[in-house]
């Protein structure tokens, strides 16, 4: 039954009415493909984008979140498979019980499984584990005929690199069966070293080559002799505690919070405290939803924003040349006085995923929220834009929305290939702006 | 060797059983999910095994049956006799059709209502022995007070809600736990032409820890989410005078 809904992106910048419909079973959405043939389709998971890769307001949104079935599961050989519509939060609490953990995590755990195949999303070990592409075994992608085609690097292998990372415009993915990392311990050892500047973080970088999970806070805000300054952490799991899986989220902001929280002078404050407050180097043992999902304990912290929302960049600079790019891109969040407390720097190995239109490249990562201020906001991610396009970096589709028609193309040059799969089948907001169209 | 606890699921296809199935399977279960729908009781089944459940599968169109007493005594020699049943299935109908369709009227009724007492009373026959049994029947709020909106589907679930009273009241069974659940608006699929978005809207996840936080807490009454209690305490507690100006 399709009905008129308002969708918001994370970020919040857009909030349109779309053709909605929310099929329970794998059979109700071949159904859904064949009886909307005409209509440019789009499937949807947890709307956790920040950008517009999750909308399509010219079309019908399909929403997966009621295919949340486990499959299949392995527990001997860590192989799961499970519907597109579970979220990372319901696969960590069955496997972790058994000893296992997903192989690759972002930021939050909120995510569902199918949107973790169409953004390859990354995690904190990049440069040990790639991608959540690179431990795929299989995917049943539902196609505009009714099919339902199972795609794998020896099955439809030119389809099952589009469908990575293909923003769900090759098709529905209704299952995806992949490998799970075997664990001893819900606990991780923590380590934090204060980066004084940009250089100390390329030089922990370094060192910390025995640590599976490194990420580094940076103050994008701070000028002069704090440039550059940050809290680096390194993690490695336990062995052999006892394992427990997490619990619930328990804090909610309420919807529509009427101001922005994290603005620049506010950020100003906490990113000072934040680096006051981490002074020396510490160790400590934590568990595993503290330190990979810090912030869903936080329930719609997006609207701590307010009303206009907030952008989020986030690009890779290359290897070669991320030390010099990274100070650039940092140069223009603290003159122009646009970001907040949230910035992050992390190391992308040399793992290539086989997703055509995957983010990651060997390099640095800087991820930022900028808070929507209207054109001077608007502005500087457009220099960041710029800048990233002059080094040779490229821009994350899933946080973005601004990115140019040009610097897609360019930063993504097998886009073409996703696009013949594409048809004039399955659309988005984000496609339409980086390709035309539809 | 831990006991596994048998757990019957009438209507296992309903999105509030299967996250309470979900929710029972972190424990030692055996779990008979009942129902209609073959393809969806399969993939349910698969992903409670996943999950560690022992499942086992039974179809029956309940209303349709007319002889409960001998499909309960089946599964009992199958499958051993129960130590809870939940039953979940329902339908709320198309109210404003029903006013003017006598067989719309009559299937809301009867699935609500009929057909659930008929079962309940089977399960007081085949289903008891030494051991208690926890009998976990799925109601509603709507069933506290006529509203114009939904008062045929209203009146099934109230007169659900007085039996189960009456159930829990029965000196003759003291070894049956009676549980009376009365979720507000749900997530489900049964609301999916509603808006869905508003604060008093609730997962089916939570529906399903609020009944077996209740059912271990030998709650007879389970409203969830819990302020529901205090919106049908004041809805109860309006005039008509009042009540009857609202448009709900």
């Amino acid at each position: 039954m399709i009905k008129e809904k308002n969708l918001e992106s994370w970020g919040r910048l857009y909030k349109l009415s779309h053709k909605f419909v929310e099929p329970t079973s794998q059979v109700s959405i071949t159904e859904i493909l064949l009886s909307y043939g005409k209509d440019e389709k789009l499937a949807i998971g947890s709307s956790l984008s920040y950008g517009d890769v999750g909308l399509n307001s010219n079309g019908l949104v399909v929403s997966t979140c009621n295919l949340d079935r486990v499959i299949q599961a392995d527990w001997s050989s860590g192989i799961m498979r499970a519907e597109a519509g579970i979220t990372f939060d319901q696969i960590l609490n069955i496997c972790v019980p058994r000893g296992w953990f997903l192989p690759v995590v972002p930021g939050t755990k909120f995510i569902t499984l199918g949107g973790a195949v169409a953004n390859d999303v990354h995690g904190k070990n990049h440069g040990v584990a790639g991608t959540f592409g690179c431990h795929i075994k299989k995917i049943g992608l539902a196609v505009p005929n009714g099919d339902v085609l199972e795609v794998s690097p020896y099955e439809k292998p030119d389809l099952f690199q589009a469908t990575i990372a293909g923003l769900g415009l090759t098709g529905i993915i209704l299952w995806v069966e992949f490998s799970l990392k075997k664990i001893s311990s819900s606990l991780l050892e923590i380590q934090t070293l204060r980066m004084r500047s940009l250089e100390d973080y390329f030089r922990i970088q370094q060192e910390s080559i025995e640590w599976e999970h490194t990420i580094a806070w940076v103050d994008c805000l701070a000028k002069g002799s704090g440039f550059g300054r940050g809290v680096y952490m390194r993690a490695r799991h336990l062995q052999n505690t006892p394992i427990s899986s997490h619990g619930r989220q328990r804090i909610r902001v309420p919807n529509k919070f009427p101001i922005n929280l994290l603005n620049v002078n506010n950020s100003k404050i906490f990113n000072a405290m934040f680096w006051n407050w981490n002074l020396f180097s510490t160790s400590r043992i934590s568990h595993y939803n503290k330190f990979f999902f810090p912030l869903d304990s936080i329930g719609s912290w997006n609207q701590l924003y307010g009303p206009l929302g907030f952008y989020q960049h986030q690009s890779v600079i290359p290897k070669h040349c991320s030390e010099k790019g990274i100070e650039e891109l940092l140069k223009l969040t603290s003159n122009k006085a646009q970001g907040s407390f949230f910035a992050a720097l992390k190391n992308f190995g040399s793992t290539i995923s086989p997703g055509l239109m995957s983010f990651p490249m060997p390099g640095t990562t800087f991820g930022v929220d900028i808070p929507n201020t209207g054109k001077d906001s608007l502005q500087v991610l457009c220099q960041l834009g710029e800048v990233v396009e002059l080094f040779g970096g490229r821009v994350y589709p899933a946080k973005d929305a601004v990115m140019q028609r040009s610097q897609f193309q360019k930063f993504y040059p097998e886009w073409q290939k996703v696009e013949k799969f594409r048809g004039n089948n399955f659309n988005s907001n984000f496609w339409r702006r980086v390709v035309g169209g539809g | 060797m831990v006991k596994r606890r048998k757990v019957w699921i009438l209507g296992a296809t309903s999105t509030i059983a299967h996250a309470y199935a979900r929710v029972v399977s972190v424990q030692s279960v055996e779990l008979l999910l009942v129902g209609r729908n073959v393809s969806v009781l399969n993939s349910n089944a698969l992903d409670l095994k996943a999950r560690g459940a022992e499942v086992e599968i039974e179809l029956i169109d309940f209303v349709a049956c007319c002889e409960p007493e001998s499909e309960l005594k089946k599964w009992v020699k199958k499958y051993g006799y129960p130590d809870e049943i939940l039953i979940a299935y329902g339908t709320i109908g198309d109210h404003y059709r029903s006013l003017t369709n006598p067989n719309d009227a009559k299937v809301i009724l009867d699935t609500n209502f009929n057909s659930v007492v008929l079962w309940c009373l089977a399960i007081t026959e085949c289903c008891l022995r030494d051991a208690s049994l926890n009998l976990i029947v799925v109601s509603s709020v709507a069933g506290d007070r006529g509203r114009g909106s939904n008062f045929i589907y209203g009146s099934a679930k109230g007169g659900l809600n007085i039996f189960l009273e009456g159930l829990q009241h029965s000196k003759n069974l003291s070894l049956l736990n009676v549980v009376c659940v009365k979720p507000g608006f749900v997530k489900t699929p049964m609301n999916s032409e509603r808006n869905t978005d508003g604060i008093l809207w609730a997962k089916p996840e939570q529906i399903a820890l609020d009944i077996l936080n209740g059912t271990k807490k030998k709650n007879r009454t389970i409203y969830t989410p819990w302020f529901w209690w205090h919106i049908m305490m004041i809805i109860k507690s309006l005039p008509n005078i009042i009540f009857n100006k609202l448009k709900i």
